[in-house]
């Protein structure tokens, strides 16, 4: 087995485990966000006082949430793209899924040091309600970016996808 | 044309072409615009965080999930039976069913895409079986979606009222008679196309059917009474209701109805995630997109080109919506929105319209792109659940699109269609 078949299929596994994790993690925190928002509500329409750190922990939970998933969207592919080269190419479609995942990672890349630098440039600040480290809030975007390297990684390994109607997915 | 500029209008649409998914290309367009323009790439890191970081963009998760728990509960099929003792006995009838039904839905749900789903998974089928052609019946579902962010609560003015600092409940009040006009407007295609067509009528429903299915259909009424009524009443925020939307669901789908499980939920759930990811990543990055664009200077170079048009304020007005229909059709609705919130709420004042009138304007200009390729999501879920090509359903769509356009220009010139209901309860 040469090394780069090696690594690919290590990156793959790597990839498909954390995918997994994280998917299941944000299944827990919508739900965690869910909870937070009742006990907002009932808090203040049965006792007239919403408590104030509810709705400052619901949105950074909820930044975690978009970015973390977003990755989970690179490695199903289900972001929203336009199928500009027909099935039939199947060439030309492996070269631009090539080309989309190098240009994934570069994202990824910026996202993991203009992030970290940005951690790096807020720490010692605190969240207004909670007084908790703004940390909390701003590491979401490195691991995001350390996330989406790792998946448009193993995907730059990856046999070509067969065409989908991914476009069809769409949401507003 | 500074470079910056040229990277950021060449390099999109470049991407795009590439196949490279939108919310990247859009992230990498602004970091190479930050890269020419010298600015340090942490602010994309800061606008990434805090396009997320609004508490009523919070309501678009929520009526995402609370609409697929829903339709995962038994609520969307109960809507269409309700519906059906309603109209089924009409000419084209059956085509009024999914209209209506529609209606029901998107004044629970705020997507477009997600009625389409709702209704067309039902409709089609049904409406194929009973002499409807495919293409019509797929045609009217990918129509009867775009209802769904016309009613109350809608995705698109939640966005709208966040970039402009518009109200969000008014947003939501002012597309209440747009939403109805449109519905009133395809079920009188439908009535047309079944004339035509020759396309026999279903018995009227007894009074005991008509009960039944009201009885059945009792609890899913309520959802848009309780989550309104909770918006108007001045209980809860927007957000919340999108809150209260879910636990409703949730409520009717184990408790009631006894069609949600413990083992459905988890794919329910990484379904809504997964359509909710695809939006508010685009939105995420957007932010940054739309902060270069302004920083640029871009968004008062148009205005200061639309400018001579303002002593013709008619002109004006049409030319406008003109721009935001093509816009809306080449371009992804909500990204649209975020970045051409900059230049879009000068014009409306500009043009001397209310606020409120304004945003329903531009959220119906760029929901109608929906039922249009590329980023036309709507038409997409229709073709997936038909089995149809793009261009099949294109064409049973064109008058229904020539309907939307038209309850469009009444949202821009007659005034009272958006904010007769908002100065009702105002």
């Amino acid at each position: 087995m040469s090394i780069l078949t090696a690594l690919s299929r290590a990156l793959s596994t790597t990839s498909r485990h954390t995918g997994r994790l994280v998917a299941h993690l944000c299944v827990m925190i919508i739900y965690i966000i869910l909870g937070l928002l009742v006990t907002q509500v009932v808090m203040r329409y049965f006792l007239g006082a919403p408590p104030s750190w509810t709705e400052e922990l619901a949105i950074i939970l909820f930044a975690w949430l978009v970015l973390l998933y977003a990755t989970e969207g690179v490695r199903e592919g289900f972001h929203v793209m336009i199928e500009t080269i027909p099935a039939q190419w199947a060439v030309l479609r492996a070269v631009s899924d090539r080309i989309a995942a190098l240009l994934i990672i570069g994202f990824g890349l910026v996202a993991l040091t203009a992030g970290a630098n940005y951690v790096q440039r807020t720490a010692g600040q605190r969240s207004a309600a909670l007084q908790i480290p703004i940390e909390a809030l701003y590491l979401c975007v490195p691991v995001c970016g350390a996330l989406l390297i790792l998946h448009a990684a193993a995907r730059l390994f990856e046999p070509a996808r067969p065409a989908t109607t991914d476009t069809a997915a769409g949401a507003a | 044309m500074s470079p910056t500029v040229l990277v950021l209008t060449i390099g999109l649409p470049l991407m795009i072409l590439l196949r490279v998914p939108l919310a990247f290309a859009l992230g990498l367009s602004t970091i190479a615009a930050l890269w020419m323009a010298d600015i340090d790439t942490m602010i994309f890191a800061q606008r990434m965080v805090s396009g997320t970081q609004s508490f009523s963009l919070l309501a678009i998760p929520f009526f995402i999930l609370a609409g697929d728990l829903m339709t995962a509960g038994g609520i969307s099929r109960r809507l269409v039976g309700f519906a059906d003792v309603l109209v089924r006995h009409r000419t084209g009838g059956l085509g009024m069913v999914a209209v209506l039904a529609a209606a029901f839905f998107a004044a629970l749900s705020g997507s477009a895409p997600a009625t389409t789903a709702a209704i067309g998974s039902i409709m089609i089928p049904e409406m194929e079986k009973r002499g409807y052609s495919r293409a019509f019946a797929t045609a009217l579902a990918v129509a009867g979606g775009i209802i769904g962010p016309m009613l109350p609560p809608s995705i698109p003015m939640v966005v709208w009222g966040v970039m402009s600092e518009t109200s969000i409940s008014q947003l939501f009040l002012a597309g209440i008679v747009p939403g109805l006009l449109l519905a009133l407007g395809l079920m009188v295609l439908c009535w047309n196309h079944a004339r035509r067509h020759k396309i026999p009528t279903q018995p009227k429903a007894t009074r005991a059917e008509v009960w039944q299915a009201f009885n059945a259909a009792k609890w899913a009424l309520t959802g848009p009474v309780v989550v309104l009524g909770g918006i108007y009443g001045g209980i809860v925020t927007p957000t919340e209701a999108a809150i209260v939307a879910t636990v409703f669901a949730l409520i009717l789908g184990f408790g009631v109805y006894r069609e949600l499980t413990f083992r459905t939920i988890i794919p329910v759930t990484r379904n809504s995630l997964k359509t909710m990811t695809m939006v508010m990543f685009i939105i995420a990055l957007a932010n940054g997109f739309g902060w270069m664009i302004a920083f640029e200077r871009i968004p008062m170079q148009v205005t200061g080109a639309l400018e001579g048009f303002s002593d013709r304020p008619v002109l004006y007005l049409l030319m406008i919506n003109l721009l935001l229909l093509v816009i809306g059709c080449v371009m992804d609705n909500l990204a649209a929105m975020i970045i051409l919130a900059s230049f879009l709420v000068p014009i409306g004042a500009q043009l001397g319209m209310d606020p409120v009138q304004f945003g329903a304007m531009v959220a119906i200009n760029f929901t109608i792109g929906m039922a249009t390729p590329p980023f036309g999501y709507t038409i997409f879920v229709g073709a997936a659940i038909s089995g149809l090509s793009i261009g099949k359903i294109a064409r049973p769509l064109m008058p229904m699109l020539g309907v939307m356009i038209l309850v469009l220009l009444l949202v821009a010139f007659v005034p009272g269609v958006t904010l007769g209901v908002v100065d009702l309860l105002r």
